[in-house]
């Protein structure tokens, strides 16, 4: 018993170490790096050939395509499987297994054309068999396919036409409707009469895509080589080796012996990789922004978030500009909308609200906050302005901006207690809306519908706006939305949603922090995106070895 | 012997059942399942989609009748499918067994194989210089926390000297690689590991055995031996040592168990495939029979590690069988 007790005590104090990033340091001797969007695409002459070592953070689960759940299985997903469509460099959605689709009038049905060259790994034809088969598994609730479900929600029916060609009906028009179908697919071939979940090929998956699954060691590595059979344009490395590598102080040493080529890294790896001879002889670093971005979610069902005044107030007594000096190595843009800076609906003319404690009081002040009783804490109509501010235990940046954010408001009379919660036990008050309020990290999509995340109608318990955010005119203009086809007018509708939102003030969008990557010198073909290194095509499929011989 | 064997495997059942309940609450008490630890890294899963997995993963029963299912399955040893990959626990287990095996079996052997003579040489001279300077020395060893030791053996042998591999059970070897390299890669492998899990243990296990063993040398047998002209070396090692290892049974006793939980810190620095790390991602994951399993395994041997000291005990000294 005391041995399960422990494991749980080691499991939860991990869980707490797993990022290990330093408290607030200076940003004396880190080089104002370069963020911008990155295209080695057409430098140098690509040479085919060679071993590309990807590390993991952790062990895929599995590489069935539509149960995918982390980012450890969509790296090693996306070298073995194509999509339906694939998103381009630029964040549009554009050709991957199916060249052409046409739309109906009415925005309803669907039709897609598959590649006539598509082939699995086996030379079978990717069908329109296939696809309708794992759009209908991906609806089947028993197959608990979560990533991809919601984006068929109101599917009508699926059917082939041909072989090749396949049409999906759905019973309203959606604006956005077109990126549910950056899917993998499954060979129906191998998974019919199968569970799914419980697959053997869920280990060994058939590829459609430039490589295919040599071997995997459980816990170890996951090795891929070319796959002869691909119908696209070749990807430059015979090899790509993916090392499953849990500890970051080990991935570091790993990266700068040569032993993978790739690795995020943390804001202590980034400040020491700047002095480090070691790295700056076989590594270079790349920043980019993805769509990510970290936020303080106030919940706005509570009597003290219930105000406009309030939560603006909240706002301006956080110095966002001094966190994305201090605290985010690399560089930080400080957002004043529910989107990252890159996303279409972003508008770069709202301005965040700026630091401005004394502002921030006489607001507080306007709204009713006084302290009454003389004990330094506010109280409005006989409650005390406190509340407690939760956090997954393994982030380290919500710990420290937790503590800040306490700090400031201290000053000011209010009493913010910061808490780390372990991961799944977070999320799971967090999904029932059970707490005053969150920091934590909002992962970002391309796709800039926020109706099932803001949308009154998606409160707690059934829906995911977890803040409880609620404005009639933000509700409108997320309904027209996604009702709107011309894509001019939607940014136009997208960015007077921003405006709505940042007046209301639901929740701190507190920045966006650069994500930090430590490469070898050796890869060449790098492109950044919108989205960051990876999620579009063909992001790693292009690099080449540029030590790699001349043929 | 019957009658004592009979009444100490009939007083193991109940507390095998109460270790199984008490697992089984503590692992579903546990705020978030399996649903909500999808959520990890920012992905939100809308809750219609939590709601299916856990009625998929039949956690929408009750939580008594989903313990009576697992219960009715497990005692005949099914322990049903992971929540993560959908493979069976067992496939899982056995595929990470052996490398727990091999580490904490390694580590356990040099204990007992250098903790023993040592715990000797430092009772024979209790008290004196060496005596002391050891003791120091084991005190310091098992208060230093193994993950740092690890962390500063890899920056010495594997990064400054490069003598021994950075991470993994084995590394990427030709096919063509014949049987004694394959394991000679893999002890080069396996050498920190196991250094890492041994001094801690042994620490632990010399200083047992020195205070058992000091305990028995001023006793009457052995100043007897000792009168009847045997060596030092002989009175301590056939006749002391003999006396003081039944206490010593019990700490060994309770180490066995250690082989299958494997150690998540050391697995996990140097990313090696065991059951350590397979429990650690089960409970991040809140994959339910995944835990169960493994923590039903361990409470079983625990239990048959505890019966067999019994009944050793009880075989060496006719006081307890009879009493």
């Amino acid at each position: 018993m005391r041995k399960l007790l422990s494991a749980f005590v080691i499991a939860a104090s991990l869980a707490a170490c797993h990022s290990r990033e330093p408290g607030p340091a200076s940003s004396g001797g880190v080089p104002a790096g370069k963020i911008g969007f990155e295209d080695e695409s057409s430098e140098g002459a690509p040479r085919d050939g060679g071993t590309l070592y990807r590390r993991l953070e952790g062990e895929p689960a599995t590489l069935n395509p539509i149960l995918q759940t982390s980012d450890y299985e969509a790296f090693v997903i996306g070298d073995v499987s194509r999509n339906l469509l694939d998103y381009d460099k630029n964040m549009q959605i554009g050709p991957g297994l199916c060249d052409r689709w046409d739309v109906s009038p009415d925005h309803r049905v669907y039709t897609f054309h598959i590649r006539n060259e598509a082939v699995w790994e086996d030379g079978s034809p990717v069908t329109s068999h296939d696809a309708v088969f794992t759009i209908r598994r991906v609806v089947d609730p028993a197959a608990g396919a979560v990533l991809y479900s919601s984006g068929f929600d109101g599917l009508e029916k699926a059917d082939e036409v041909d072989p090749k060609t396949f049409r999906v009906s759905f019973t309203k028009p959606y604006a956005f409707q077109l990126q549910a179908f950056n899917l993998p697919i499954l060979p129906a071939r191998t998974y019919e009469g199968h569970d799914i979940r419980a697959a053997a090929q869920n280990r060994s998956p058939v590829s459609n895509g430039p490589y295919r699954v040599a071997s995997w060691r459980t816990g170890e590595s996951i090795e891929l080589v070319r796959n002869q059979r691909y119908w696209g344009a070749r990807a430059h490395f015979d090899r790509v080796v993916f090392r499953i590598l849990p500890d970051p102080t080990q991935a570091f040493r790993a990266l700068k012996m040569g032993k993978i080529d790739e690795m995020r890294l943390s804001s202590e790896q980034y400040r020491s990789a700047t002095t480090d001879l070691d790295y700056r002889q076989c590594c270079r670093t790349t920043l980019s922004y993805d769509l990510s971005y970290f936020y303080i979610g106030l919940n706005n069902r509570l009597a003290i978030f219930s105000d406009v005044l309030t939560r603006r107030a909240i706002v301006m007594m956080l110095d966002r500009g001094a966190l994305a000096r201090d605290l985010f190595s690399g560089g930080a843009r400080v957002l004043s909308g529910p989107w990252a800076a890159d996303s279409v609906g972003y508008d770069p003319s709202v301005a965040p609200y700026p630091y401005d404690p004394s502002a921030a009081r006489a607001l507080l002040a306007s709204a009713g906050w006084k302290d009454t009783d003389g004990d330094g804490i506010l109280d409005r109509g006989g409650r005390k302005f406190e509340f407690e501010l939760l956090y997954g235990s393994g982030s380290s940046s919500s710990r420290q901006v937790g503590e800040i954010l306490k700090r400031s408001l201290e000053s000011a009379g209010i009493v913010c207690r910061p808490r780390p919660m372990e991961w799944a036990a977070f999320e799971k008050r967090m999904d029932s809306g059970e707490f005053d309020a969150v920091a934590s990290a909002w992962s970002g999509d391309p796709n800039p519908d926020l109706f099932a995340y803001w949308h009154s109608s998606q409160a707690p318990p059934d829906g995911l706006n977890n803040l409880s955010y609620s404005d009639p005119k933000a509700d409108r203009l997320m309904e027209e939305i996604r009702q709107d086809f011309d894509p001019g007018r939607r940014r136009e509708l997208l960015h007077r949603l921003h405006r709505v939102i940042h007046d209301d003030a639901p929740a701190i969008f507190v920045l966006q922090g650069a994500q930090k990557y430590g490469l070898s010198k050796r890869i060449g073909g790098l492109v950044t995106t919108p989205m960051g290194l990876f999620k579009f095509w063909p992001d790693s499929a292009a690099w080449w070895d540029r030590a790699a011989a001349a043929p | 012997m019957t009658r004592y064997l009979g009444r100490r495997v009939l007083l193991a059942v109940p507390t095998a059942a109460g270790i199984l309940v008490a697992v089984f609450a503590i692992a579903h008490l546990a705020p978030g399942d399996a649903a909500s630890a999808l959520a990890r890294g920012g992905r939100r899963v809308p809750p219609a989609a939590a709601a299916e997995l856990r009625r998929i993963y039949g956690l929408d029963r009750p939580l008594p009748e989903q313990l009576w299912n697992w219960t009715r399955r497990a005692v005949r040893f099914d322990f049903g499918r992971s929540f993560q990959d959908g493979r069976p626990v067992a496939e899982r287990i056995r595929e990470a067994l052996p490398f727990t095996l091999a580490l904490n079996g390694c580590a356990l052997v040099l204990t007992l194989l250098l903790g023993i003579p040592i715990g000797v040489a430092q009772a024979r001279r209790a008290g004196r210089a060496f005596d002391r300077i050891v003791d120091g020395v084991l005190f310091a060893l098992y208060s230093m926390p193994s993950f740092w030791i690890a962390m500063l053996l890899l920056a010495l042998f594997s990064v400054r000297l490069g003598w021994l591999p950075l991470f993994g059970a084995s590394s990427d070897l030709p096919a063509s690689a014949g049987v004694v390299a394959r394991g000679l890669d893999r002890a080069r492998h396996a050498l920190l590991p196991v250094l890492c899990l041994t001094y801690v243990s042994l620490a632990f296990f010399a200083r047992m055995v020195r205070s058992s063993v000091a305990a028995e040398i001023p006793k009457e047998y052995v100043v007897a031996v000792r009168a009847r002209g045997a060596s030092w070396t002989r009175a301590i090692w056939g006749h002391a040592l003999r006396n003081a290892l039944l206490p010593l049974l019990t700490v060994v006793g309770l180490m066995i168990p250690g082989l299958l939980s494997g150690s998540v810190l050391i697995e996990q620095i140097f990313a090696w495939p065991g059951l350590g790390r397979l429990f650690y991602g089960a409970i991040l994951a809140r994959d339910y029979p995944v835990i169960l399993a493994l923590s039903t395994l361990t409470a079983l041997l625990t239990l048959a590690s505890i019966l067999a000291t019994d009944l050793l005990y009880a075989a060496a000294d006719p006081r307890i069988r009879r009493g």
